[in-house]
Order: structure tokens, then C-alpha cells, then sequence
């Protein structure tokens, strides 16, 4: 009862007098030039915060690099308190508030966002105020305290709330998170949405197909809803999203491809800052980027040999008859125009080469580069007619790097490389321990590219696991203070026997042998 | 929120009762406070609705808007502040809350509940926190959605686009009739190729043999981790992994690149680049209709730019040596066509054109072959601004030669002539007036009349010429309007045209006014010869009225005055001893005013 008080009296602490604004709330004399500069330095913070707290989980506040990245962190923070009074982040709806501004994500901060985010939400907070009169030995130790990993549970923000007091942190306040705070980091729900959003945008895709094949004109409105909910759920749930992109159904890859490129493009313009609108656009361009190849002979397109001169032709041929037909979806101006750009442009390299040929001064449209890359990256890792085995994905990275520049636009295929990791989501990867994993999230971190969050499929002995094990490849050995795996390589999941689209899927394997 | 027991879970609609308690109603304090809350939410949902209905009537920076915005807000302050949220729902009939039905007696089909219930939208939760931008930004959404054909409304979508924190909506699933069948059936064809599940997998002999070796140099680096070895999956990734201050300012710089991609100068671009391209030419007519279609939708929409960007590009095109200039050549004919050039008559006949001046450079990017279509536009347009703009635009593309002015008034109905004659009246030329001597001869008097007009206004020679044969005119107007002018000029022609009008025995049956007109021309022209004609019009016995007065025999008697010659004098002096008392009065009169 006293600490639910002492909560309380917290919470009014932390809005009252602050001058800070709830998300939303009311805003008197509104100041636009206010609010960007408010959004620069919340993005700021944001980047100081979470480098302070990730440094926090490694070091002991003696190091070099913790002592830099706390100095950094509070001098930010102290500059802030000196002319807002307090610094409050919020989160609430998955979105982050800085004193009552909302802080949008772009590809510079979305690591430092995320990890908040997921923070807030795994601990029950809502806010965290940090207060005037906050020093540097107060705010190591809050450092410390938030920095701690462990699961989430129902007590987590009253165990969090009392670890504070004990700690004597009198100038960091904390508030309970209200409804729209309390997404648990890997929500079942959530998942449900997402794979139903997946399935749901290629009925669409598949609707949207027939009626071109009968000749009717077709309406995009249930596939713009349904990419939508793609952004919604890249947006909730990024690595879950990309995980189901290791879907790759041979029968139908039409569609699945264009799904998969949908998903990827959304989230890599998600990682650029894009805004819903723009990602949609993006989305529904991704999605019809190949629909000229409805155009092309199905002989063509399963032919496993190589293919004549004429036949190539008829290939090229679809980004054209592509872009004409999204005109005829329901008229020029009732589409993304940034459709027609990619469906006619995803295979024009950055240098001009590829196709279609253009021998003059032209400029590929960013929305195409991002679905080149998404497009190349499905293509590579799916079952084709004329490729024995899919490439894997590791590999496929390292060629994509080699057209870096070239074939892709450079700074796209960084923020591509970052989203997915050296180890690709979905990747199969053997560990010195000698177990098998399957990559399930790139780590947040870019610089700790090879230490991914992975599900172990297959133990040392190379038996198959009984249940989901995720581990994070950066956990260290506490006493030895080094990795307790490490990736030795990534291999082959056909020479395994690894459905990895149901590892993706539903995790445990045991499952799934039962059920064959 | 409190809910009277007895009718809870039931709507019911708010309308003055007879104020009876039944037997089973709660007591009189639980009915006031519902009565207060309902009287309240009635008043918030009413107040929104105003406040669309005003946002889709003035223009937004008007100060009723400024006015509403504050009051809404307050509203929900108020409301918000006792209550978590304001949940609605929608039916056709318009809101619900709380068991209470708030019908929308608007009988405009763009009421706020409407199209929120046909954009599929079933409820709407307002939570607390919400302010005055989110909910005027909500309401705009709405608004937008409003203004765009029936067809391209999606409401859903347009807030889906804001991303309000503090307004959640439930919305009719698109797949929800669809029926779950379909969805199974998806996930079905979502079936995996199936591997052969093994219980156990031994590693490879490759796998086996690369494990062995790093743990080995794991050992020998002293076990500080996978880190240190140096093993790039692939070469250079680590260099993918960092960010630089300049990656960071072109990243940003891609980012503004991309809110110019769904631009229609984006679309034209595309679609000329798709007609340069494609090199089947069975595809070539399609591609010209579908550009055809665009550039239509362009004009519709007054995107006048993006018109003349698309002219520009195929004209650029047409010039061109490649092999793409043919069917640039063809585009341009296609959409250069009396059809494209109907959908700008049609378009500015509309009405109001913003950008008068983007109009002007797309014009003179069709060139004059667009006049007609000007003029009939000019014809039907009510905007006077719009009018005036359009009739310098057909002059500046007529530059002077009247020529491309005359053919379009021969074919077009006499409305669209009326707005031709002013314009060929403005031009200084002998083929304008030539011009405007020929509408002087059309068969619809209102033209006849429009053309003297102008005809009167010119010096030369010529238009006297013209004017004459409107002497001879059916209409009275027109005849009158010709000689008023012809009265001022010292034309031969003219003179004895009105002389012989005079003298003819049919002057007796004209107008009172014309009669005195054609005096007074002579009167003006005060010429010699025509002194016997007047002086028989003064000794005429019948047909000036019979009175004693007579205003055309005095109109006589002054025009032989005005003469002023001897014969004159003599024939008013004797006049003024005449035994006739209307010829005395006439010729004493005009005599006396000497």
C-alpha cells in the first residue's frame, strides 16, 4: 500500500509543474519551430539514452566507455533540464513522447527507439521523468537499475519502482504505464495480426490478379488496407514481420515474392523514417512491382534452362507492361504513381544497366531502389525452376555488397544490411557449441552484427530441440566476461532437415514432427 | 459512464418527453444526472457536427472555423475530463452513445456520421488527451475524403494516414464478407514443400571440420569471443554496419526525395518514359489512350502544369531522331485533337480557374488551335475573373489575326458569337472588320445587334460601309444603333440611304423614333440636297399624327433650318404663313429658334 502510494505520489510528481504535456495534450501556443527542435534533440537524448543504458548492460560504470557514454548522456540531459526543467520520455500507443512531443523514429535513432519502447513496455512503465537536481552518481545508478535485463512479468514495474528507492533515486520518477503502454514485447496477438496481415495482403495480391487475368479492372482498395496492417505489424513487431518473410512458397511465388518484397520495403522505409503514408505508398508499389509478369508466358517464367535471346526479351519486357498495367488497376491518378516508378524501374540498376534500357540521363526513383533490393534479396533466397537450391541468405548479402553503389544504391542497402544482419533472419547458423540456430532478429545493436538473437533448432548432438530456446548470442559468461556462444558459420538448412518457415512460424519443433 | 437501469443496452432516441415518471423509472436524482449527461453528449456530437459542416463550407483560415476549433475542444475537455473517452457508434441513421441514438437531421448526404458509416467505419473512441489539432486533423481527414469522387472515397484509409494518438476507430474488415472459407483456402495454399523430418542430423563433414578449426583459433586468440577473429560472412560488412555524419544528410536528402514520387509530373514523366520504351508497337495505341485518358484527368483537375509538362515532353520527343519520335508525333496528334481540346472547353466552362496564369502557359502550349474551344468556354463560364482572363488568352493566341477568330464564329451558335464579336472588335484590323460586317448580316438579331455595337466604334471607312447595310436591318435596334453612328459621319453612301428611307412611302409606317432619327441624321449632314425631301415631309398632309404639334414635321422644319440655304429659308417662311396650322407651328418654330 505504501509503495502504491509512494507510486502515486511519483506519478503527480511527474506531471505536475513540469510544464510538460501529456501525448496530445492540449497545445497552447504552439510553436512548430519549437516542436522540430524538440524532436532533433528528443532524438538526441533518445540515441545518448540508449547507448548509455546498452553500455550500462556490458560495463562496470568504472570503464572508460561507460564513464564516456554516461558524461555524454547526462550532459545532454542537463542541457535539456536547463531549458525544459525536467526531461520526461513517454510512451504510450508504441509511440515515444518527449515532454509531450511526439519523437517519430527515423533509421538514425530506431535502434535507440525500439530498445526504449521494448523497455518501457517489459518493465509496465509509462513515463520516466528525469528531474532537476539530478546528478551524475544518481543517474549511473538508474543507469545500472534500467540497464538490468530480465523477463517480463506482471510485478516488473513495482519490482523496478522499489529497486529505485532502495537505490535512493529521488530525481528520476517513474510512472506505471496506462493501457496504451502495455504491449508485451513479443504479444501472441500481435503475431496473430501479423500473420493474418500477411496471408490477408496476398488474397488481395491474388484477387487483384484475377480480375487482370479476366480483363476486368480491378480495385486496390482491400490491398491498400491489407498493406496497412503490414505497416501496422512491421511497425509492432519488425523481426516477426521479416521472419515471415522466410515463407517461401514455391507453387505460388508470385504471389508470396511479392508479399515478401511488400514486407521487406515497408520495413526498410520504416528504418528510413518514412511516414505511414509514404509506407503504404511504398507497401502497395512493392506489392504490384512483378505484375507484369502476368504478361510473360508461364513456360517462360519455370523454364529450368537457360533462356533464348527472345525469351529474355519477353522477361524484360514485364517491368514495362507492369507499370502500364497498375495505370489500368483504376486510373493514373487513383494509384501510387510511386507504383508505376517501381514496377517500372525495380530492375534499372542505379548505373543504368539492367533493364529497361535507357541511354540517357535518368535518375532511378528512391521507392524503386528500396524495392530492388527487397525484390533481389526474395529472389535469391526462394526456390526457383532454374536453381537447384535457394541461395542462402548470407550469401546473398555478400553479393548484394559486391553491386553496392552500382546495382544498388549504397546508403539503401546499409539500412538493408543493418535491418537484417550480417546473419539474415532466417538464416541457419552453425554455433561452437555445435548446436544449430535459426536467426530470429538481427541485434539491435548494427555494430554487433554477428551476435543475432537466435532459436536453437538442433542441439549439439543434432538432435532436434524439444521446445523454443532463443538466446541471445551478446549474453556473455558472467565470470569468464566472454560470449557464451559464438556463430561459427552460417550453413544449410536443406542439409539439416530445418523447415525454417515453421521455425519461423511457430517456433517449437517438437510440434512439427508430431504433426508428420 | 452511468446508464439508467431500465434502459440500458436499448438506444433511445433523445426527444422531448411529456416529463411522466413511470413506476418503474429510478428516482428523480439518478434521471436528472442522466438527462444532464445525455443533454451533454448530444451537445458534443451536435458541436462536431457543426463544426464539419462549417469545415466543409468556409475556407480554413476563416475566423468561424478558429471559433468552432475552440469550442469543440473545450467540449471535449470538459467531457473528457469526467470521462476516460467519448466512445460512438455509427449506424446509418448517425451516431449512438451511451445507449443514446443522435440521429443526424442534416439532410446532406456529406454529413459527417454518413460518410464515416460508408467508409465502413462502425465506432469511434475519443480518448482522453486528445486536443484541439487532433480532433480539427480528424475532422479534415473527413473533410478531404468528402471532396474526392464517390468512388475514390476510402475514409478509412485518409485516418488511417493521420495516426491520432488519441482517436481509435472499428472499422468493417474489407475481407469480413469474404467469408473464412477463402482464408483457409489461403492458408492451405501456403502449404510447404515438406522435408523429411529426421530426429536426428549429424553435422556435415564440412560443418563438422569448420568447427573444429575455430574453436581452435578461438583458443589461440585467448577465447575473447567470435569477435576478434576476424569472420566476415561477407567482405566489407563491417563497413555496412556503421554510420557516417554523410550517410546521415543523404539519407535524409533520399527521404525528401521520396514525397516527390506520387506527383502527376512524377506520373507523366513514367508515362512518357513507358511510350519511349516500349518497343512493340501493338502496345503503342494503348499507351497513347492511356496518356490521353491522363492528360484529360489532368485539365479536369486544372493541373495545368503537369498538361503542359506532358505536351512539352512529346513535343521534346517528336523532335527527336530516335525511333520514339513517330509516336511521340502520334501522341500529340492524339491529344492536340478537337476531343482533348473539348475537355478544356469543357473544364473552363466550369467555372473559376485559380491559376490563371499556369491556364495562360498551357494555352500557348496548344497554341491557337484551341480558340474555339476558348470561346465557347468564354460563352458558358460564369466566373466573370475567369471570362475576362479567357478573352485576353484568345486574343493573345490570335495575336492579331483575326482570321483564327472569323472561322470559329461561322460555326458556332449564336451565344458563343456574342463573345466573339467584343473580341474581333478589339482587334485593329481590316480582316476583323470584315468580320464583324458579316456577323452584322447573321440571322440571329442579338449577333446583328453585338456587331453594330462594334461596328460603330470603328473609324474606317469600311465599317461605315457596313453599318448602311444595317440601315436595311429588320430590327429596329440595329437600324437605330447603325444611324445614331452614321448620323455623326460625313458618308455619302449613308446620306443617300436616308434619304431614300425618307422619301419612301414606308417612312409613314416606322417607328416614331426612327422617323425622327433619319430627320435628325439630315438635320446633322445639313446637306443641300436633301432639302426637297424634307420640304415635302413638312407639307405632308397625312401620316405625322395629325396633331398640332407634330414632332416630325418640326424635326423637318429644323433640319431644313440647319440647311440653312435660301431654298431652305424660303420653304420655312412660307411654311410659316401657311393656312395649315401644323406647317405654321412647325416652320414659326424652327424659325423663331434661329
Amino acid at each position: 500500500m505504501e509503495e502504491k502510494d509512494e507510486i502515486r505520489s511519483h506519478e503527480d510528481e511527474s506531471t505536475e509543474g513540469t510544464g510538460n504535456r501529456a501525448p496530445g495534450s492540449s497545445s497552447a501556443g504552439f510553436d512548430t519551430d519549437w516542436e522540430k527542435r524538440m524532436v532533433q534533440w528528443g532524438r538526441d537524448l533518445l540515441r545518448r539514452f540508449y547507448g548509455a543504458s546498452r553500455v550500462a548492460q556490458i560495463y562496470d560504470p568504472s570503464n572508460v566507455t561507460f564513464k564516456r557514454h554516461m558524461d555524454s548522456f547526462y550532459g545532454a540531459i542537463q542541457e535539456f533540464i536547463a531549458l525544459e526543467s525536467d526531461v520526461q520520455f513517454r510512451v504510450a500507443w508504441l509511440s515515444l513522447f518527449l515532454n509531450g512531443v511526439r519523437i517519430k523514429t527515423d533509421f538514425s535513432s530506431f535502434a535507440a527507439f525500439k530498445f526504449l519502447v521494448d523497455e518501457f513496455c517489459r518493465r509496465g512503465i509509462g513515463a520516466i521523468t528525469f528531474k532537476s537536481g539530478l546528478d551524475a552518481e544518481e543517474l549511473t545508478a538508474f543507469l545500472r537499475l534500467f540497464s538490468l535485463g530480465g523477463k517480463e512479468e506482471s510485478g516488473a514495474y513495482a519490482n523496478f519502482v522499489a529497486a529505485l528507492q532502495k537505490n535512493n533515486i529521488s530525481h528520476v520518477v517513474i510512472s506505471e504505464a496506462g493501457e496504451g503502454g502495455r504491449r508485451k514485447v513479443e504479444d501472441q496477438g500481435d503475431r496473430a495480426a501479423a500473420r493474418s496481415a500477411f496471408l490477408l495482403t496476398m488474397g488481395h495480391l491474388k484477387r487483384v490478379v484475377a480480375r487482370i487475368e479476366g480483363g476486368e479492372p480491378a480495385n486496390i482498395r482491400g490491398a491498400r488496407r491489407a498493406v496497412e496492417s503490414v505497416v501496422e505489424c512491421v511497425d509492432r513487431d519488425e523481426c516477426y514481420m521479416l521472419g515471415l518473410t522466410v515463407i517461401k512458397n514455391y507453387v505460388n511465388y508470385r504471389l508470396n515474392h511479392s508479399v515478401n518484397v511488400c514486407i521487406l520495403s515497408v520495413a526498410m522505409g520504416r528504418r528510413l523514417g518514412l511516414d505511414r503514408k509514404s509506407l503504404r505508398d511504398l507497401g502497395i508499389a512493392a506489392l504490384f512491382h512483378d505484375i507484369g509478369t502476368l504478361d510473360v508466358p508461364d513456360e517462360i517464367l519455370s523454364k529450368p534452362e537457360t533462356l533464348t535471346a527472345e525469351e529474355f526479351t519477353a522477361v524484360t519486357r514485364h517491368t514495362l507492361r507492369g507499370a502500364e498495367m497498375i495505370t489500368r488497376l483504376k486510373g493514373v491518378s487513383q494509384v501510387p504513381i510511386a507504383a508505376m516508378a517501381v514496377t517500372l524501374q525495380h530492375h534499372l540498376h542505379l548505373d543504368l544497366s539492367g533493364y529497361p534500357r535507357i541511354e540517357r540521363e535518368y535518375e532511378v526513383c528512391p521507392f524503386a531502389r528500396i524495392v530492388a533490393i527487397a525484390d533481389y534479396y526474395d529472389a535469391m533466397t526462394s526456390e526457383r525452376p532454374y536453381r537447384s537450391r535457394p541461395v542462402r541468405p548470407d550469401k546473398t548479402i555478400a553479393h548484394m555488397l559486391k553491386g553496392a553503389g552500382k546495382q544498388f544504391d549504397l546508403l539503401l542497402l546499409k539500412v538493408f544490411v543493418q535491418m537484417m544482419g550480417a546473419y539474415p533472419v532466417g538464416s541457419l547458423v552453425l554455433l561452437d557449441t555445435g548446436e544449430l540456430a535459426v536467426v530470429v532478429a538481427p541485434n539491435p545493436e548494427p555494430e554487433l552484427w554477428a551476435r543475432p538473437r537466435v532459436r536453437i533448432v538442433r542441439d549439439a548432438d543434432g538432435n532436434l530441440c524439444q521446445k523454443t530456446i532463443d538466446v541471445n548470442l551478446d549474453e556473455t559468461d558472467p565470470i569468464a566476461s566472454r560470449p557464451l556462444r559464438n556463430i561459427v558459420k552460417a550453413t544449410d538448412p536443406a542439409d539439416y532437415a530445418i523447415d525454417l518457415p515453421r521455425v519461423m512460424l511457430h517456433g517449437m519443433m517438437v510440434q512439427e514432427v508430431a504433426a508428420r | 459512464m452511468a446508464q439508467n437501469g431500465s434502459t440500458s443496452g436499448t438506444d433511445v432516441t433523445l426527444s422531448p418527453g411529456d416529463g411522466r415518471p413511470s413506476p418503474d423509472e429510478p428516482p428523480q436524482t439518478d434521471l436528472d444526472g442522466r438527462r444532464q449527461e445525455t443533454g451533454d453528449i448530444r451537445a458534443l456530437v451536435q458541436a462536431l457536427m457543426r463544426a464539419f459542416s462549417s469545415l466543409l463550407s468556409y475556407p480554413s483560415n476563416s475566423r468561424v472555423l478558429v471559433k468552432q476549433k475552440e469550442a469543440l475542444a473545450a467540449l471535449f475537455d470538459r467531457h473528457l475530463s469526467t470521462h476516460d473517452d467519448l466512445r460512438l457508434t455509427l449506424s446509418e441513421e448517425g451516431f449512438h452513445a451511451e445507449g443514446v441514438s443522435l440521429p443526424s437531421h442534416q439532410r446532406r448526404a456529406v454529413t459527417l456520421p454518413f460518410l464515416l458509416f460508408t467508409g465502413g467505419l462502425r465506432e469511434i473512441i475519443f480518448h482522453v488527451g486528445i486536443d484541439a489539432e487532433e480532433l480539427w486533423s480528424f475532422l479534415d481527414a473527413v473533410r478531404t475524403c468528402a471532396t474526392l469522387p464517390e468512388d475514390d472515397r476510402d475514409v478509412e484509409s485518409l485516418l488511417w494516414e493521420r495516426e491520432f494518438a488519441n482517436i481509435e476507430y472499428v472499422a468493417v474488415e474489407e475481407l469480413e464478407t469474404e467469408g473464412a472459407g477463402e482464408i483457409e483456402g489461403w492458408f492451405r495454399e501456403l502449404e510447404l514443400p515438406t522435408l523429411a523430418a529426421k530426429e536426428n542430423v549429424p553435422l556435415t563433414h564440412l560443418d563438422a571440420s569448420e568447427l573444429v578449426s575455430f574453436k581452435a583459433r578461438l583458443v589461440q586468440s585467448g577465447g575473447v569471443g567470435r569477435d576478434a577473429l576476424d569472420v566476415e560472412p561477407a567482405e566489407g560488412i563491417s563497413e555496412f554496419m556503421v554510420w557516417n555524419d554523410r550517410d546521415l544528410e543523404q539519407i535524409e536528402q533520399i527521404t525528401d526525395r521520396t514525397q516527390l514520387q506520387s506527383t502527376p509530373q512524377q506520373a507523366v514523366d513514367l508515362l512518357s518514359d513507358i511510350l519511349e520504351l516500349e518497343e512493340v508497337e501493338e502496345r503503342w495505341t494503348d499507351i497513347i489512350h492511356l496518356m490521353d485518358g491522363y492528360y484529360r484527368e489532368l485539365i479536369q483537375r486544372r493541373d495545368f502544369p503537369s498538361a503542359v509538362q506532358l505536351i512539352g515532353r512529346l513535343r521534346k520527343m517528336a523532335a527527336g531522331q530516335e525511333a520514339a519520335a513517330a509516336r511521340a508525333q502520334t501522341a500529340l496528334e492524339r491529344l492536340l485533337a478537337p476531343a482533348g481540346r473539348e475537355t478544356i472547353r469543357e473544364t473552363l466552362a466550369q467555372g473559376f480557374v485559380p491559376d490563371i496564369a499556369a491556364l495562360e502557359q498551357f494555352l500557348r502550349t496548344i497554341g491557337p488551335e484551341v480558340i474555339p474551344q476558348l470561346c465557347a468556354a468564354l460563352s458558358m463560364s460564369a466566373d466573370n475573373k475567369t471570362r475576362e482572363s479567357l478573352a485576353e488568352m484568345v486574343l493573345k493566341l490570335a495575336d492579331g489575326n483575326a482570321n483564327l477568330i472569323i472561322p470559329v464564329a461561322k460555326e458556332s451558335p449564336p451565344q458563343v458569337i456574342l463573345e466573339i464579336v467584343p473580341l474581333l472588335g478589339r482587334i485593329p484590323t481590316a480582316d476583323a472588320l470584315r468580320g464583324l460586317g458579316l456577323l452584322a448580316r447573321h440571322s440571329d438579331s442579338r449577333v446583328r445587334l453585338a456587331a453594330v455595337a462594334e461596328l460603330v466604334k470603328r473609324a474606317e471607312p469600311d465599317a461605315a460601309r457596313h453599318l448602311v447595310r444595317c440601315l436595311s436591318d429588320e430590327n429596329l435596334e440595329v437600324r437605330l444603333r447603325a444611324l445614331s453612328r452614321l448620323s455623326m459621319l460625313n458618308d455619302e453612301g449613308a446620306l443617300w440611304q436616308v434619304v431614300g428611307m425618307v422619301e419612301h412611302a414606308s417612312f409613314y409606317r416606322r417607328n416614331r423614333l426612327e422617323q425622327m432619327a433619319l430627320i435628325e441624321a439630315l438635320d446633322r449632314w445639313k446637306w443641300e440636297g436633301a432639302v426637297g425631301v424634307l420640304t415635302q415631309l413638312l407639307l405632308r398632309r397625312r401620316g405625322l399624327g395629325g396633331q398640332d404639334y407634330e414632332p416630325v414635321r418640326w424635326k423637318a422644319a429644323m433640319a431644313l433650318r440647319s440647311i440653312g440655304t435660301e431654298p431652305a429659308r424660303n420653304v420655312l417662311d412660307r411654311g410659316a404663313r401657311s393656312w395649315r396650322k401644323s406647317v405654321r407651328r412647325a416652320c414659326r418654330r424652327a424659325l423663331q429658334e434661329t
